[in-house]
């Protein structure tokens, strides 16, 4: 299946931050798996102490950065289905949710098998296309060492990263602080798009970042013929306006020239890759379009909202599986258009936190804690599920939940390191060291 | 669109002189819109900046009548009337709010007139968003539908969650949120509770004592009463949560749709403990309701609701000692929302609070009905309005999370251009449904000299209040138009409406 112990030899990866000297590469989960190229169940840790193999410059990649509002239940998304009580030989998904759980392989709406062990839910299969082709990643357990199980405080602290520094604040966004770290690849009036309407937390502060919910009509309004002189007078009122009006105001600025040159409505997608005439599919979409626009770009990010299923979350048939129906076909088709595209890009994709391993007595599920975290790209070392598998027999859940044993600071750690170039991990993720996986090259 | 100069571009600019010339003659008299009635509050320019502010917050926006009107009554009987708001005369707004027949039906009636293909529950959302719109702007009612608004945040649900949802949101608007926005804590809090609008909206519709579902259990706690940095964990989520189980509504079939119900049978009638509450088996009914007794006179319920209050009416991130007043009103008040409120607006509250140093952002909403109070408008159509909010994100009741819009400039600020753009819009007239007409900006304009313009729009706009920097630069702009007439005028005010100081309060 998968070139699993063969990036041992593919070469130094990772740029080992100054505040971390023991990176390491776990590859594997210890679990009940009967797969054999598992190495049994063993841990397999690769230090990485060469040079960085960073793509410098304007070869660094665009991060995609999804975020999935609400909770998105990891345990449909990604079905664990071979974590079975050894007593009963029965699946403890079966155990924990009677009526939500996702069969397994083979059975009438069974899950699309991706290891063995692990299976997407029907209504994901299209995430198979590049999970098959070694391009897309799963990372399952991950997580914010945070308890909080509450949507606001969990989004907060992991965008602003500071989930184990209680009393503080950062103001800032964890991207917004790699922006600050790092150099522009372009001329830096515009170098972060959000697709909505107000800034996320995760890029609060960041430069050159604006949230822009339409890319396809930013224009300067009213007359074209007095135009450049109103520009003109605006552009003057905001300097020294407060924040973030006036950082704001120079984006916005370069944003409508920048985005003036880009044929949104003539687009065609490559590789006949379609777009699900969604608003995530949208939007990713248009994602690529200013990725391949190369308009130095460095970080998308996009929300996906209602994830929140407390009740008929529907994993099958229901709002769930249409969820996870448009989500994965839009990713798909993100991953067709790129391919082969010399603008690079690596999307994460994550979560406030996963819900609840039982049922509630709504066909739903309440807040939970560890999840799963996707990433995409054509440098990821794909086609595996990372990750010490926590496990889903009641003793090995956390207060119900699924445990979290990655710290998703280590996946975003290193994609920031390895393909967007960044050394200054201490800064972006304060008070922490992040253990790389070997999630890309 | 009646307006005239709305007319294609060759034929406007044929125009134009003979607009210019219909400003120039309205020099001679009189113009009423920019008149100030002199200092009635005295000659002292503090207390007089303090009216302004007051009108700022305690209202959607300053205009110059209601101004003038202040003076003339004086602050604390506009406050006293505006705390009393059925002593208010609002029979336009009541007019207007006849193009919307469902806003007082019962949720049979809704059901039985809005679940059929040709009058369909798309109707309900489209008009209860017009009827907020239509309320802000034209209500005299002003400070009562500024807490409607903060209250439709603090109790946020999403209108279109589901179908049902769309007409629970129409009875919670009337029931719950505009029967109590001045009224008692305690009291609204337990209508959100009994209200088939969040019971739906939150799950608790569907908990029972042999499942229950968390989710209006914790977002009562983290979001209506005592904040998420109060100390409760899962254990006390799951006591308050089975509190309320049984806890529903009557659906169709019973002839009182979405009326209160409980269901014994479905109702975890244990003991309970919620953050040092503890009630004894066999509660029933009564378990919820001691349970919003308890958060509704909590200490940190009263600094939490006091925060934000003070958050949405005056500035934002205000200081302890400030909450802490606040919350001392709360207490001694037992939740009397008429009473906070006075007291954040009393005048050495607002100065020590420095809204002039610390001021808020307007949100898109503010954003537009303020300045269609500003300019007059008073005939509108509510869905070309509700769609330019739509493409700023701030369409009423269309959040989907349980925590409402946000307040924050950090959040709204960047998207400067959309604003730029909303206000253009509306001054070109090119906001389907509302006019602003000639006569409109002739009236707010004539009389004023050509190089005299960013001062009048700094009063009719800012009260005074726009920044010695943007006024320089809008008056600049004025100075260099080589044309003075209507479509420079409109040009004008968009630019007034598009400086940084306008975007503040």
């Amino acid at each position: 299946m998968t070139h699993l112990f063969n990036n041992q030899s593919s070469g130094p990866v990772g740029q080992a931050p100054s505040q971390s000297p023991g990176i390491t590469r776990r590859f594997l989960a210890p679990r009940q798996s009967n797969q054999s190229n598992r190495g049994a169940g063993t841990q397999v840790a690769v230090s990485v102490n060469g040079s960085a193999a960073t793509p410098p410059g304007t070869n660094r990649d665009t991060l995609i950065s999804v975020f999935l509002h609400g909770g998105m239940d990891g345990l449909t998304a990604v079905v664990p289905f071979g974590d079975v009580d050894p007593g009963t030989g029965g699946r403890w998904l079966d155990f924990h949710r009677p009526t939500l759980a996702i069969p397994s392989p083979g059975q009438p709406n069974g899950a699309v098998d991706l290891d063995g062990f692990f299976g997407l839910a029907p209504a994901a299969a299209p995430l198979a296309t590049p999970f098959q082709a070694g391009d897309l990643a799963i990372v399952h357990g991950v997580g914010s060492p945070d308890p909080s199980r509450s949507h606001f405080s969990a989004t907060r602290m992991i965008q602003a990263a500071s989930p184990n520094m209680p009393g503080t604040q950062l103001t800032s966004g964890w991207l917004a602080r790699h922006l600050s770290t790092i150099a522009a690849v372009g001329a830096g009036d515009l170098r972060a798009v959000s697709q909505d309407h107000i800034m996320p937390q995760i890029l609060a502060e960041g430069p050159g970042a604006l949230a822009i919910k339409d890319p396809t009509d930013f224009t300067f309004p009213g007359d074209p013929a007095t135009a450049m002189a109103r520009r003109s007078l605006i552009e003057n009122m905001y300097q020294g306006a407060r924040a973030p009006m006036a950082a704001a105001t120079v984006s916005s600025l370069a944003a409508i020239d920048l985005l003036a040159t880009v044929d949104f409505a003539g687009y065609v997608p490559s590789n006949g890759a379609v777009y699900p005439n969604t608003n995530f599919g949208g939007a990713l979409k248009n994602m690529a379009i200013m990725i391949k626009a190369g308009m130095g770009l460095e970080v998308a990010h996009v929300n996906f909202h209602g994830w929140d299923h407390h009740s008929l979350m529907g994993p099958l048939t229901g709002m769930l599986a249409s969820m996870l129906d448009d989500l994965s076909r839009s990713m798909e088709a993100l991953y067709l258009d790129m391919l082969g595209d010399s603008n690079g890009y690596t999307l994460v994709l994550q979560s406030e936190f996963g819900r609840r391993v039982s049922e509630n007595g709504s066909a739903g599920l309440d807040h939970g804690h560890g999840n799963a975290m996707f990433v995409m790209g054509e440098n990821v070392n794909g086609g595996q599920v990372y990750g010490a598998w926590p496990g889903l027999a009641p003793t090995s859940l956390d207060s119900g939940d699924l445990a979290v044993t990655t710290d998703y600071r280590d996946v975003m750690a290193e994609v920031l390191a390895v393909r967007l170039g960044s050394t200054q991990l201490g800064t972006v993720f304060p008070n922490f060291s992040p253990t790389f996986l070997g999630l890309v090259n | 669109m009646s307006d005239s100069d709305s007319i294609p571009q060759s034929s406007r600019a044929s125009r134009r002189g003979i607009l210019g010339a219909s400003l120039g003659l309205a020099a001679a008299s009189q113009s009423p819109g920019l008149a100030f009635q002199g200092p009635v509050s005295g000659n002292n320019p503090l207390l007089r900046d303090e009216l302004v502010m007051l009108l700022h917050h305690g209202s959607q926006g300053i205009t110059i009548p209601e101004l003038n009107r202040m003076r003339i009554m004086g602050r604390d009987a506009w406050i006293d009337e505006q705390l009393d708001p059925d002593s208010i005369d609002d029979s336009a707004c009541d007019a207007m709010l006849q193009s919307i027949p469902f806003l007082g039906m019962t949720g049979q009636e809704l059901w039985d007139n809005y679940t059929s293909p040709s009058s369909g529950l798309g109707q309900l959302t489209r008009g209860l968003q017009g009827a907020a719109l239509i309320r802000s702007t034209v209500s005299k009612r002003q400070l009562f539908e500024r807490m409607v608004e903060f209250w439709s945040d603090h109790f946020s649900v999403y209108q279109n969650k589901t179908g049902k949802q769309r007409i629970f949101k129409v009875l919670g608007d009337r029931d719950v949120i505009r029967a109590h926005a001045l009224g008692n804590f305690r009291d609204i809090l337990l209508a959100s509770a009994r209200s088939a609008s969040m019971s739906l909206y939150l799950d608790n519709y569907a908990s029972s004592a042999d499942a229950i579902n968390e989710n209006y259990s914790r977002e009562l706690l983290e979001l209506h009463t005592v904040g998420v940095d109060a100390p409760y964990g899962p254990s006390d989520i799951v006591d308050l949560a089975r509190c309320f189980t049984g806890w529903r509504f009557e659906w169709p079939g019973s002839g009182i749709f979405g009326t209160f119900r409980f269901a014994s049978g479905q109702h975890d009638n244990d003991s309970k403990a919620v953050m040092g509450l503890s009630l004894p088996a066999g509660g029933g009914e009564s378990d919820g309701v001691a349970a919003i007794d308890y958060l509704a006179s909590h200490p940190l319920t009263a600094q939490f609701v006091s925060r934000k209050m003070i958050s949405w009416l005056l500035r934002g991130d205000p200081d302890q000692a400030m909450v802490n007043q606040i919350a001392n009103v709360f207490m001694s008040s037992n939740g009397d929302i008429k009473a906070m409120v006075r007291a954040i607006l009393d005048p050495d509250f607002i100065l020590a609070a420095n809204p002039w140093r610390n001021p808020k952002l307007k949100r898109p909403f503010h954003l537009l009905v303020g300045l269609m109070r500003q300019l007059g408008v008073s005939t509108i159509e509510t869905l070309g309005m509700n769609q330019a909010l739509e493409a700023l994100g701030h369409a009423p009741y269309n959040w989907h999370a349980p925590d409402g819009y946000s307040d924050r400039m950090v959040d709204w600020g960047g998207a400067v251009l959309n604003r730029w753009k909303l206000v253009s819009v509306l001054l070109e007239n090119q906001l389907p449904g509302v006019n602003v007409d000639s006569a409109m900006i002739n009236s707010l304009l004539a009389g004023v000299p050509k190089d005299r313009v960013a001062g009048a729009l700094d009063l009719l706009l800012c009260g005074g209040h726009m920044s010695l920097h943007d006024r320089g630069l809008l008056q600049g702009h004025v100075d260099s138009m080589p044309n003075w007439g209507l479509p420079e005028a409109r040009e004008a005010i968009a630019l007034a409406a598009s400086t940084p100081s306008y975007q503040v309060y």
